[in-house]
């Protein structure tokens, strides 16, 4: 044991440069995967939180005639208890809170009352100041991140029809229920103004037949599980005005889902970047092996046996490999709270449990470590037969000496251009390795590159891909009959640059026991639905039915299913399987003849605009144009071209933001690897360099023949990778979001970005190499030589 | 008087070593004769081989000045002491050195290609070469790994030979050879010294010393004895003698 650890003292002094690089970029992988897993882990912390909670099974939502909703709860009989609380939905309010002067629209805002109920209960205060001056607000968290408000901030409420509220912000909870980005706004007023608020929403009633008050009930199951379409009838009571249900799963979707993507992008990139990283320490043991094979005799020579040599350079690495997983462990505990607290909550609505998970820890080392010990394992086979008379006297030396390439008795040629092919040709195991390892850098960098210019350049397909259909425009009005729509349609039309002009609907239903959303338009061949394969439904019998829903159902194109709306049935022939990310790819298109089939009334409040040729300024002409032609019929615009680029587009941006970061980390690692690879090699020929510049060689001249020996290899592996990031960005995006539902991702993927991708590779390494050799002018021949 | 090629003026090398200075060459003058054939001996940490790499221009003076033919070498830049050194200076090292993924031809005409030499002229003087160090052609296509000590050292003196330079280095240059590889390489560098090449070899071997007509004893960074044998021209007893004499009075 005393002597294995003194030569891995040894080993580590000798090899001191690159591991110092390969902590760094372990530390990185370990870093980005820790931070991967906390990410992929708030699933289970809102199933832990919810238990502990107590939170209710399912929620129905709507207006309820009281007498009748506590009737079939209680004829339920898998419903063995529930809650009742009552909210208020005021509509769009605009909110003012000091980051936002000016005022957010907000069309999904809910007023709870802060008193002793169940729902109340289940909240969880993780700020509070009860002293606050002034009318008192709690705002749950999802609420506050993405307004950045903070306890003790005032907070303005207008309401068209509620008026003004000034409030200070009293508190902030976590709601596992109402506070994600599928949910509401959800705040918590005191009694006083909740009941100012409820004798407004009498008025309304009255006076308007405006009804802004809803039921929410909680309900928790006796153990036996309930079908989506008991489920549906419940929420459906009262003729399902405003009517819905949600499950735990359901709400938890909204809180994990865009964590699970961030970690699903974060795990890839891990993962290719713990590939490149073995690879590398592959090449650097054999290179290493190469450089000291006859310090490896001498050792044999004295007895060690090769198991306690191989062990040796096992532990040096895996050594460093567990220092490496720890320190980038440690970073992430000491940073994540920082982009949890300004980023992650935002799209969570979520705390994490702060603290090391020791499931986590272990996963993360058994990972890195086996992968480690594996490479090290089989990089060092090469050892394993060493005699030390050969080691000694011959070495043992990964060049070719079956052939003399380029011999120089007999080549024409510039004599440094010759000497760098010579090298290139003679050292093939070593080209293969930098080859492997360059491949994945430049594949790495090049998939890096298409996402960033598909999350930060042109984000269309990137929002296809999540939401779906994605228009540059929204025109709401007033007048829901069928005259008036086409008059409207035909009016907007009109306006120059309108490309597409279309309603587009939603609601739930199901088929056999899957829930789904069903989508329907009045112009379905103008509505964009992610459709991989078949036809859009044109007809009022077709349907387009997500790729996953199908594959649960076990029907494809040509089969017959039968969707259901409350107590109506239908059946439908489908046409073709389409995909998105949200909703998980539970989704049904149907035209908007074929909604009403099912009973759905299937009117629009908006139309979706679409333009021929869009940017943010043409969208703002058209929706101004928009306004003037519909006149008073015309109760709002917005241009969602300017939305989908904004930071307010959640959770697009938010993807877009982590997949930003991991480029500038890709570019980080690949650079780490490059200059790795490049100073194994430079160290490798030293001697040789060495020996030529005493033999006159300038430094510049051994410079050029070090880039050039390692030119064609760095180009090939460069236009490969760049090839192969080309053709498999989409392929492995499906890979992440295949869980999402996304069957077949179509992503921009642009040649361009590829060949400067790759140019940026070759480029990189070039300058890298002409860093790396910065010794060759430093250093003496002499010095050179004695390395 | 012979002509002075190479001249050093209060030459002085320092190593750091474990953060501590280590002064190996001392304030030190000495002149190299034309068509010399110099050797230089002392005991191990001497500061033999640092004075040779030094008056060679492969390592640079931390003080001091080297004059070769009267110009102050160690002014120059690193890409001008390369060119220097590929114009007038040929090496022979103890651990031979040969570039190992390049054949025994190669590493010779590649020395050669340096000076702007045309490669069919140098295959020919290559070849002369070879021949007169007992290499034969089949030889010349291996790689330095797949020939012996003896070959391979051989082969490194044609490499240092093919630029005609006005002075060899040779390191150590038998160091690691058996007794018949020592002669062969002993009597290469004496046949072209009598040709009137400059010879600076530093050894720790009396045979190899014999072959010097001028001796440098070298101890605790300073020259400290002299001898001077005679030209040699054949193994004799007298000339054995002289050196051991010297060599015993210098405490060797």
């Amino acid at each position: 044991m005393g002597n294995l650890w003194k030569l891995i003292k040894a080993n580590a002094r000798k090899d001191r440069g690159q591991l110092a690089l390969f902590f760094m970029i372990l530390t990185l992988a370990g870093l980005l995967l820790h931070v991967a897993l906390i990410v992929s882990d708030y699933g289970n912390v809102y199933d832990r939180r919810a238990e502990k909670k107590n939170l209710a099974d399912a929620v129905l939502y709507g207006i309820y005639d009281n007498d009748e909703i506590q009737d079939s709860l209680k004829a339920q009989g898998k419903i063995h208890s529930y809650w009742m609380e009552k909210m208020i939905l005021p509509g769009t309010v605009t909110v003012s809170v000091p980051s936002h002067r000016t005022g957010k629209k907000i069309d999904d805002f809910a007023f709870f009352e802060n008193h002793q109920s169940d729902y109340v209960k289940t909240l969880d205060f993780i700020e509070r100041s009860d002293a606050a001056d002034g009318r008192k607000i709690y705002v749950n968290l999802y609420t506050a991140r993405n307004l950045g408000i903070s306890v003790g901030d005032g907070m303005k409420i207008d309401s068209e029809y509620f008026g003004t509220y000034e409030f200070t912000v009293a508190g902030i909870y976590e709601d596992l229920i109402l506070g994600n980005s599928f949910s509401y706004y959800s705040v918590l007023v005191e009694p006083e103004c909740y009941e100012e608020l409820k004798e407004t929403c009498g008025q309304l009633a009255a006076e308007k037949n405006m009804y802004f008050e809803r039921d929410f009930i909680g309900c928790f199951l006796n153990g036996e599980e309930m079908s989506n379409a008991e489920w549906e009838r419940l929420g459906m009571l009262n003729n399902g005005l405003f009517g819905g249900w949600a499950d735990r799963e359901s709400f938890k979707a909204g809180y994990v889902s865009v964590v699970n993507i961030l970690a699903a992008f974060m795990a890839a990139f891990a993962v290719i970047i713990i590939l490149v990283t073995v690879t590398t320490i592959a090449f650097t043991i054999r290179n290493n092996i190469d450089k000291d094979v006859r310090n490896l005799g001498a050792l044999r020579a004295v007895g060690f046996t090769t198991r306690q040599l191989r062990r040796a350079i096992m532990a040096e690495f895996t050594l460093i490999a567990f220092g490496a997983t720890l320190a980038g462990i440690g970073i992430s505990l000491a940073t994540y709270p920082i982009l949890e607290r300004t980023y992650i909550q935002e799209q969570t609505g979520m705390r994490w449990e702060r603290g090391l998970q020791a499931s986590h820890v272990l996963l993360l080392l058994a990972f890195v470590l086996g992968s480690v010990v594996l490479i090290t394992f089989l990089s060092t086979r090469k050892i394993k037969t060493l005699s030390p008379a050969t080691a000694l006297r011959f070495g043992l030396s990964s060049n070719s000496f079956r052939k003399n390439y380029l011999p120089l008795v007999e080549t024409k040629g510039d004599l440094n251009g010759l000497l760098a092919l010579k090298s290139c040709f003679q050292a093939k195991s070593q080209n293969l390795t930098v080859f492997f390892a360059m491949l994945l850098v430049s594949f790495v960098t090049t998939f890096a590159a298409q996402l960033f210019y598909n999350t930060q350049v042109d984000v269309t397909r990137f929002q296809h891909l999540i939401q779906g259909d994605v228009p540059d425009a929204h025109v709401y009005f007033e007048g829901r009959d069928q005259e008036e729509l086409s008059e409207i349609r035909e009016k907007l039309f009109e306006i120059p640059g309108v490309k597409q002009v279309y309603g587009l609907g939603s609601t739930s239903g199901h088929v056999e026991e899957e829930a789904a959303s069903i989508l329907y338009s009045d112009s379905c061949k103008d509505v964009y639905c992610g459709l991989y394969q078949g036809t859009m439904a044109m007809e009022d019998n077709e349907a387009v039915v997500a790729g996953s829903l199908a594959e649960k159902l076990g029907v494809t194109i040509g089969d017959e299913i039968e969707i259901c709306y409350g107590e109506e049935k239908e059946k439908y022939l489908i046409t073709g399987l389409q995909q998105a990310v949200y909703g998980m790819g539970m989704r049904i298109y149907l035209t908007d003849g074929g909604a009403r089939r099912l009973g759905i009334p299937a009117e629009f409040s908006y139309f979706r605009i679409r333009l021929d040729k869009p940017s943010a300024a043409e969208v703002d002409r058209v929706l101004e144009q928009a306004r003037k032609v519909l006149g008073e019929k015309c109760t709002e615009v917005e241009n969602y071209y300017r939305y989908q680029r904004s930071m307010d587009n959640m959770p697009v941006m938010a993807v877009s933001f982590i997949v930003l970061l991991l480029v500038l980390l890709s570019c980080v690692i690949a650079a780490l690897v490059i200059g790795l690879i490049i100073k194994n090699v430079f160290v490798k020929r030293e001697k040789e360099f060495g020996i030529k510049k005493a033999l006159g060689f300038t430094s510049s001249q051994l410079r050029i023949q070090l880039a050039l020996s390692l030119a064609l290899i760095v180009f090939a592996s460069a236009v490969l990778g760049g090839v192969l990031g080309y053709s498999l960005t989409n392929p492995l995006i499906t890979i992440i979001f295949w869980g999402y539902g996304i069957k077949k991702a179509e992503l921009f993927v642009n040649g361009v970005v590829a060949v400067i991708a790759a140019c940026a590779v070759v480029l990189f390494t070039a300058l890298i190499t002409y860093f790396a050799a910065r010794k060759m002018k430093k250093v003496s021949a002499y010095e050179l030589i004695r390395e | 008087m012979s002509e002075v090629v190479i001249k050093t003026e209060k030459l002085s090398k320092s190593f750091s070593i474990g953060g501590k200075q280590q002064h190996i060459l001392k304030n030190l003058d000495l002149e190299i004769y034309k068509g010399d054939f110099t050797v230089i001996m002392g005991p191990s940490g001497a500061g033999k081989s640092t004075l040779l790499y030094a008056l060679s221009g492969m390592d640079r003076a931390s003080l001091g000045s080297i004059y070769y033919s009267g110009e102050n070498i160690t002014k120059y830049s690193d890409d001008k002491l390369a060119v220097f050194r590929r114009k007038h200076c040929g090496f022979v090292f103890q651990q031979i050195h040969l570039v190992e993924n390049m054949s025994i031809m190669d590493n010779v005409i590649s020395a050669g290609m340096l000076t702007g030499q045309k490669q069919k002229d140098l295959k020919d003087k290559a070849m002369a070469l070879f021949e007169q160090v007992g290499i034969g052609e089949e030889l010349t296509k291996k790689f330095p790994a797949q020939l012996s000590g003896g070959e391979a050292q051989r082969s490194a003196v044609v490499r240092a030979l093919i630029n005609d330079p006005d002075v060899i280095f040779a390191d150590e240059p038998t160091g690691a050879l058996n007794s018949a590889g020592v002669n062969a390489v002993l009597d290469v560098l004496t046949k072209v010294n009598q040709k009137g090449q400059s010879i600076v070899m530093v050894t720790h071997d009396v045979k190899s010393a014999r072959r010097g007509n001028r001796i440098l004893y070298i101890s605790d960074g300073g020259i400290v004895g002299e001898c001077h044998p005679g030209a040699y021209v054949s193994e004799d007893q007298n000339r054995h003698e002289v050196i051991r004499q010297f060599l015993e009075k210098q405490g060797w």
